[in-house]
């Protein structure tokens, strides 16, 4: 479970005359959890920005938002809050005001800072109905030095499953990458000390496969990802004989910690070879590119950890025959609305909601309010992004919201491809979009 | 502004993390969700032989009338039936709503907060569960070659361990406990915690070596045997289960009783249930012979199973059980995913009537085949 983290909070109207209040809070927080000073700056530096920002686009009828500083063990967060009523919506799209004619200006608009501060960015509705920015920046972390020496590991005829003591972990780290190019790991086993951070902090769990003497011959991490889905890593083998069942019952053991928990399904995200396939199911494949602009197909594989009961879902038209096909594929049953616009009033300006990533280069897309201009703010959204040179564009469709049907012609429009469906990541499934991918 | 009420401060955190079992949906909507005009239960242990022809009879001839007047709170005629039949006093038997509801009963009876329970990892969940919504620690020993491992749950016994949950035969592994082994367990608790045996399916047991839990508790008043009416008496419908115990423990257990909680209808299915000499021998033959015809089905299709005592058997599939269970689905066929149970890729499946079976072994069969295409 995941532990319970140090949390300050501050209670401020949004006036630009309350700057250096909210910059000292966050600074000193920062400093507090542990951040060293170039990453307590970047993270204050994104806080001003956006408090910036709240007061001078957002906030015109003087409303009180709540700013919360918390240690989450490997990383300190600013996370905002405001009462959404108070707030110009429309100012929340990270694009707002953004003179796309003007390069230098794009350099001038505070949620792009922000946004390039931190290594993790999301502005999302609260489930009371309000909004919350939250911003994430990691404390700052040594690779293993490549001239580490390399871990052994011998073959295991017997091992039992337990979870990795801390000084256990770092060592899996040397053993994964002693048994894998770099480039095939989940980025939690690159750092050791931050992975000894994010157990410790209860993010993620590791079960590791331990022979009689204490020989590790495999691993296997997951976290929760929101309150109905697990995502896990692995599992990654040591050394271990081709006919060594140890993937097997680590994957079962991971599926088993989960199995009685709130979590509806479990989705791995380009696992290693050794992965058995056959307790998954291939939702599909999308493509990662690096800075360089090379791509790999990752393959996304899901299994629900429950009997389905089945779900009701809005879908477009034009994305009806897709939808139809992925369901019958994943033998889901599903009633499928479909809805399309006809005629009625929708708000003049639609808001998304951007989920930066900037250590893996993407970002994540997601409707947060309708509006007429859903096209235009997708294009607008397009053009930033490409602008920051951030090559992996996703967008997440909630079929749970009829309203968020309405981003499909659009999305289909500028160049997105739907590429799978993610069972219950939403209110319903979430179909995944990329932009300018490669289909396989 | 705060929403009313205030969720965050009333609810204790041990009920926040617990997450809520959602039973499947009525027959005529999963019909419908899976678009098929047939389904056969093959997922919840029952008999489809139904209750016995003395059940029946009773259950016609029950006077409508009656349902506007309170049940006996105690299950008392019930209780009698029990103790003759036992050589038991009455007062040593509580009949619950289901044996869910007197798991219940029991670990409100002797766990306060900061206490345990200790039971299997992969057994029957409602042990777990009960204790964890109610703010105890579950310590869950894994199972040793798919059995109840007795050192390891007495290892795991401290000075706050209250009640040691068994479930004999094992759902979902059918492996059970001989009286050897049952007595030798009892021998080593010595009296420090309630041992708790469930035998919700000790009326299939043809094996004589199978203990005789209910003869055991003159020796071990700290041992109370579960028993349920919904699997073999055919009567999960109606709800009706029981506990039975020394009168010193079963004294306290009564304190934490909700009583009228067993309908009328129950106690008089249960009651004439008892008075069938027939059916439990039908049932066995039956269940005999379907599990025959099922085993060498899961055979055939070369898939590993594990089985023992009990009308249920579970076998290991070379894809995930959830997808197994849809696909199934589809052909009008449920049986139970395991994943639940920490068995995952592992289905289990009810020794039903044989045109179930039959519909089961079709349907698996065509998925696996569909599966090696790929």
């Amino acid at each position: 479970m995941k532990r319970e983290t140090e949390k300050l909070l501050l209670s401020v109207v949004g006036d630009e005359i309350f700057l250096p209040v909210v910059t000292a809070f966050v600074e000193k927080a920062a400093f507090c959890f542990g951040l060293g000073s170039d990453e307590s700056l970047r993270l204050t530096l994104a806080a001003e920005e956006v408090f910036m920002h709240l007061c001078r686009k957002a906030n015109r009828s003087g409303g009180r938002l709540q700013i919360a500083c918390s240690n989450g063990g490997y990383f300190a967060q600013a996370v905002f809050s405001l009462p959404s009523e108070a707030f110009d919506l429309e100012a929340f799209n990270i694009t707002a005001s953004i003179a796309f004619d003007d390069d230098a200006a794009l350099d001038s608009m505070g949620l792009v800072i922000a946004s390039r501060s931190v290594d993790r960015f999301l502005l999302d509705r609260e489930k009371g109905g309000g909004l919350e920015l939250m911003l994430v920046k990691e404390k700052s972390y040594s690779p293993l030095p490549p001239e580490v020496e390399a871990a052994v590991a011998a073959p295991l005829s017997k091992t039992i499953l337990r979870p990795p003591a801390p000084e256990e972990l770092k060592f899996i780290s040397r053993l994964a990458l002693s048994y894998y190019d770099a480039g095939g790991l989940s980025d939690i086993l690159l750092h050791p000390g931050r992975l000894a951070d994010m157990m410790a902090a209860g993010e993620y769990a590791c079960l590791a496969a331990v022979g009689g003497e204490g020989q590790i011959g495999g691993a296997i991490f997951w976290r929760n990802l929101g309150e109905k889905m697990v995502e896990c890593f692995g599992p990654y083998i040591f050394n271990q004989p081709l006919a060594s069942s140890i993937s097997e019952e680590l994957l079962d053991g991971c599926i088993g910690s989960v199995a009685r928990t709130s979590a509806v399904g479990i989705v791995n995200v380009g696992p290693p070879p050794q992965f058995p396939e056959r307790r998954f199911e291939l939702l599909g494949t999308f493509d990662a590119y690096g800075p360089d602009g090379s791509s790999t197909a990752v393959e996304a594989w899901f299994r629900m950890l429950r009997e389905d009961m089945g779900a009701t879902v809005w879908v477009h038209p034009d994305l009806e025959v897709f939808i139809r096909r992925e369901y019958a594929k994943l033998v889901l049953p599903r009633e499928i609305r479909l809805e399309r616009p006809s005629g009625e009033t929708v708000p003049r300006h639609s808001v998304l909601c951007a989920e930066f990533d900037r250590p893996r280069g993407r970002v994540t897309l997601r409707p947060m309010w309708p509006g007429a201009d859903e096209a235009e703010n997708i294009g607008r959204h397009l053009k930033l992004m490409k602008s920051e040179k951030i090559p992996n564009i996703h967008f997440a469709v909630d079929l749970g919201h009829a309203w968020q049907t309405l981003f499909i012609p659009g999305l289909l429009a500028q160049g997105f491809e739907p590429r799978f469906v993610l069972p219950y990541a939403g209110k319903a499934d979430v179909v995944v979009f990329q932009y300018g991918g490669k289909r396989p | 502004m705060t929403p009313f009420p205030d969720l965050e401060r009333l609810v204790p955190d041990y009920v926040k993390c617990f997450e809520a079992y959602i039973p499947s949906k009525p027959d005529d909507d999963l019909k419908k969700l899976y678009g098929c005009p047939k389904l056969y239960r093959l997922n919840n242990n029952e008999n489809p032989l139904g209750p016995p022809e003395t059940s029946r009879r009773a259950l016609r001839a029950f006077d409508t009338t009656r349902a506007s007047i309170y049940p006996s709170g105690d299950c008392y005629h019930l209780r009698q039936k029990l103790g003759g039949i036992f050589g038991m006093r009455p007062d040593q038997f509580i009949v619950g709503n289901g044996a869910n509801e007197v798991i219940a009963f029991a670990i409100k009876a002797f766990c306060r907060q900061g206490d345990n329970i200790i039971t299997a990892d992969k057994t029957f969940a409602v042990y777990e569960w009960v204790a964890e919504f109610s703010g105890f620690e579950a310590r869950l020993v894994p199972l040793v070659d798919y059995g109840f491992d007795a050192g390891a749950m007495i290892e795991r016994i401290d000075e706050r361990s209250k009640i040691l949950f068994i479930c004999n035969p094992n759902n979902p592994t059918g492996s059970w406990w001989d009286k050897r082994t049952l007595c030798s367990f009892l021998d080593r608790v010595d009296r420090r915690c309630i041992v708790v045996v469930d035998e919700a399916y000790r009326e299939f047991v043809e094996n004589p070596d199978f203990p005789d839990s209910m003869a055991l508790i003159a020796n071990y008043p700290n041992l109370v045997v579960f028993r349920t009416f919904s699997k073999m008496y055919g009567l999960a419908g109606l709800r009706i289960g029981y506990l039975a115990g020394s009168s010193e423990v079963v004294d306290i257990i009564r304190r934490t009783c909700v009583v009228y909680s067993v309908n009328a209808l129950a106690q008089v299915g249960a009651f004439s249930a008892l008075d069938d000499p027939e059916h439990v021998g039908r049932t066995r033959e039956s269940v005999r012979a379907g599990k025959g015809f099922l085993l060498k089905e899961l055979d055939l299709m070369g898939l590993d199973c594990v089985h023992g005592e009990g009308n249920f058997v579970m076998t290991h599939l070379p894809i995930s059980d959830s997808l197994a269970y849809r696909k199934m689905m589809t052909c009008g066929v449920m049986v139970r995913a395991m994943t639940g149970f920490r068995f995952p890729n592992w289905i289990r499946i009810t020794v039903s009537h044989r045109e179930a079976l039959e519909a089961f072994a079709e349907s698996l069969s065509k998925i696996l085949k569909e599966g090696r295409m790929f």
